[in-house]
């Protein structure tokens, strides 16, 4: 059972379940092909091992909750060939990739492992994170294939498949991590394809049982049209990466009630990675969409130790007005802040701040209020 | 250091939605100093400040403003008028090649009004089940669940449908101000933050507004976000007095299925059963009806449900799943 150990305590912690699969032992390409898992057509992915690792790799290194520290990460991984995984996630799991390999066994081992775990904590945090090729049987519903998808000795097609939908179903309940984020990135199958998968049986899940979770337990299911706007070639998945810039800024938000640092809410965090992932599948000319569903309540998934930074960049127009405007950034106190290099980037905590730009005629001075946003804010001008 | 005022004024063409959305004040730093709802005036020192407020398109809309001590700043919200613009009666909408949707037919509903790919529907008075349409796209036929209202009389019974490729987009008449800013909101993911105004208004849109298509989609989101047991009262009515809508039944299901009493969660599914044979109207109200027929608890009628399950399955296939209201391809053209 190929687990990551980060810390010990009897304080409340966090535990996450990481699972990416790439690499389809069974279906064509792979390294056993079986007529089952051949007639399903399905194609080796390139990039969910590696954007399960980056999502393990952020929970290692960046991830900041200090009433809530990181406990284990449960990890299964199946890359394809050539797919690198995180280094660091890498370096902590056995030398044998096939210890870690994303199988049913492994998967419910793991599985078996992080529910025991986290019903031992009912006050602690868990993190779910599964990649993979999905069947979408409905909207709101995901079952993810494992490495030995289509294995002969199986008894039932799906048996090598977790069922997500089911498996947060079953978390769904008190006496269990109190807080739950759930992401699945799943690459959705043709409808001739999630039609043979009617019945659902065998998919590994968890029996549901009554009540609801004691906080939060949002399930992202993201879920793309198409094979080729699933990933970027050699990057990771949309979607992975949608979040990762979530978690790293993108999805910040100042302090409130929840908490009186800067954090990641569920709340920006549902609105934000969408729109993200939304803008990157456009560029590939396909769409894909985020849609939230479960026990939704707002709550804190990251903190930030210290105001995160904003790279500014103002695009001044038209552009021979630059050798002659001068600009200056103003904090709400009015004092002005040192611009870098240039003279018209700046890097500063997140905040609202005015923007002077003095140009002399035929240019035109400008006051603007500016809304700094982590990571990084374009500012358009216009001057003449 | 010395206070001014911020006087934040909504107007989104609703007194009730003026005075209920949700609104946010940030400071210079950005951290929250204010969360209300509605047009308030706010006492503040003298500063930055970000004024957040969710309008009628579902959608968190933000202006900055300096308050100087002494004197009063006033930022004003109007109507953005939905997500897509309301019906216009003999407006020019500028279609000057051939129209790329045909209508093959509809039930439940009359076309109100009709221009190139645009399409106004409304409602018939008395519907026995949800009203539909199919069309031709270039690529495929389709049909789609029409959001009309047999409560109101045009505008308020309408809904409009258009292409734009590759898909039909489907809005309510703007004029349902509430039900479209529900609408919004789903299609916005701002769904969290207007968890409060969807509490609110599903009780509005079923009894003051009338409008129980967004008291449907308002239930729907609560179900969805793991809220509807604060509204078991409410969903009863729902499934109960609107018989041709089969997304309250469903609703009312996935309420009850795991009741401990045996009665209540055996009529739980024979609401399910029964919504089985019909034609949803909301997307989420046919996936969650997918969900109850696979994930029954326990083995109850298992056979019955894998009937079900197999005389939609074909259905289920030719959704797409990103649409608000249902929608499946009937038929694709080669090409």
């Amino acid at each position: 059972m190929p687990r990551i150990e980060v810390s010990t305590g009897d304080e409340p912690g966090t535990r996450a379940l990481v699972i990416g699969v790439s690499r389809y032992r069974h279906v064509a390409g792979g390294a056993d092909p079986t007529d089952t898992g051949e007639s399903f057509g399905l194609e080796q992915l390139t990039a969910a091992a590696r954007s399960a690792s980056a999502f393990a790799a952020w929970l290692l290194g960046s991830y900041h909750r200090p009433d809530r520290p990181l406990r284990s990460i449960d990890v299964a991984l199946s890359p394809s060939d050539g797919e690198e995984l995180d280094p660091d996630v890498v370096a902590r799991l056995p030398d044998d990739p096939a210890a870690f390999a994303a199988t049913r066994a492994t998967v419910e081992a793991d599985l078996r492992a992080f529910v025991r775990d986290c019903a031992s904590d009912p006050d602690g945090v868990a993190f779910v994170y599964v990649a993979g090729h999905g069947v979408q049987l409905s909207k709101h519903g995901a079952v993810v294939l494992l490495d030995d998808f289509g294995a002969p000795n199986h008894l039932n097609e799906l048996e090598g498949a977790i069922d997500m939908t089911g498996c947060h179903a079953g978390m769904n309940h008190p006496g269990t991590a109190g807080t739950q984020f759930w992401f699945v990135d799943a690459c959705r199958q043709r409808p001739a394809v999630a039609q043979r998968f009617e019945a659902m049986a065998g998919a590994l899940t968890l029996s549901e049982r009554r009540g609801t979770v004691a906080g939060t337990s949002p399930l992202l299911l993201a879920s793309s049209t198409r094979e080729a706007a699933f990933a970027r070639i050699g990057g990771t998945t949309l979607f992975g990466e949608a979040l990762l810039w979530a978690l790293g800024g993108g999805a910040a938000a100042g302090p409130n009630e929840l908490d009186d640092a800067w954090h990641v809410s569920v709340m920006n965090l549902l609105s934000r990675v969408d729109r993200k992932v939304s803008a990157l599948a456009e560029g590939f000319g396909a769409e894909q969409h985020v849609d939230p569903t479960g026990r939704v309540k707002d709550a804190v998934v990251h903190r930030f130790r210290e105001t995160p930074p904003v790279e500014l960049s103002v695009l001044l127009s038209p552009a021979e007005a630059r050798a002659v405007a001068r600009a200056q950034l103003l904090r709400e106190d009015e004092q002005p802040v040192d611009a870098d290099g240039d003279g018209w980037h700046w890097k500063v905590d997140a905040g609202l701040y005015e923007l002077r730009v003095e140009a002399p005629p035929p240019f035109r001075t400008k006051r603007k209020l500016l809304d700094l946003e982590p990571p990084e804010h374009e500012q358009p001008l216009e001057v003449g | 250091m010395a206070n001014g005022t911020l006087k934040v004024r909504l107007d989104v063409g609703s007194v009730y939605l003026s005075d209920h959305l949700p609104v946010e004040i940030r400071d210079g730093r950005l951290a929250l100093v204010q969360r209300s709802a509605g047009a308030r005036t706010h006492d503040l020192p003298a500063g930055l400040y970000r004024v957040s407020a969710m309008l009628d398109d579902g959608r968190m809309h933000e202006q900055l403003a300096r308050v100087r001590a002494g004197e009063s700043t006033e930022v004003f919200f109007g109507r953005v008028g939905g997500y897509e613009p309301a019906p216009t009666a003999g407006a020019d909408l500028g279609f000057e090649s051939a129209p790329l949707l045909q209508l093959e037919h509809v039930e439940g509903a009359t076309v109100h009004e009709h221009q190139g790919d645009y399409y106004v529907f409304a409602s018939d008075r008395d519907p026995r089940a949800v009203p539909f349409a199919r069309f031709a796209l270039p690529d495929r036929t389709v049909e789609v669940s029409l959001p009309v209202n047999p409560l109101g009389d045009p505008p308020l019974s309408c809904c409009s449908v258009r292409y734009e490729e590759p898909r039909l987009v489907v809005a309510l008449a703007s004029e349902r101000t509430v039900a479209s800013t529900v609408f919004g909101l789903i299609r916005a993911k701002e769904v969290l933050r207007g968890m409060d105004i969807v509490n609110q208004t599903t009780t509005l849109l079923r009894d003051k507004y009338r409008d129980p298509i967004g008291a449907a989609l308002g239930g729907l989101l609560l179900q969805r976000l793991g809220h509807l047991d604060e509204r078991a009262d409410w969903v009863d009515n729902l499934a109960r007095d609107f018989p041709w809508l089969p997304d309250g039944r469903i609703l009312k299901g996935a309420l009850d299925r795991l009741d401990e009493r045996e009665e209540t969660a055996g009529a739980a599914l024979d609401l399910v059963l029964a919504a089985a044979g019909e034609r949803p109207l909301f997307t989420d109200a046919f996936s969650l009806l997918l969900q109850l027929l696979r994930r029954w608890p326990g083995d109850a009628r298992a056979d019955e449900r894998r009937q079900a399950l197999e005389g939609i399955a074909q259905a289920a296939t030719a959704v797409d799943w990103d649409q608000v209201v249902l929608t499946r391809t009937v038929t694709t053209r080669g090409g």
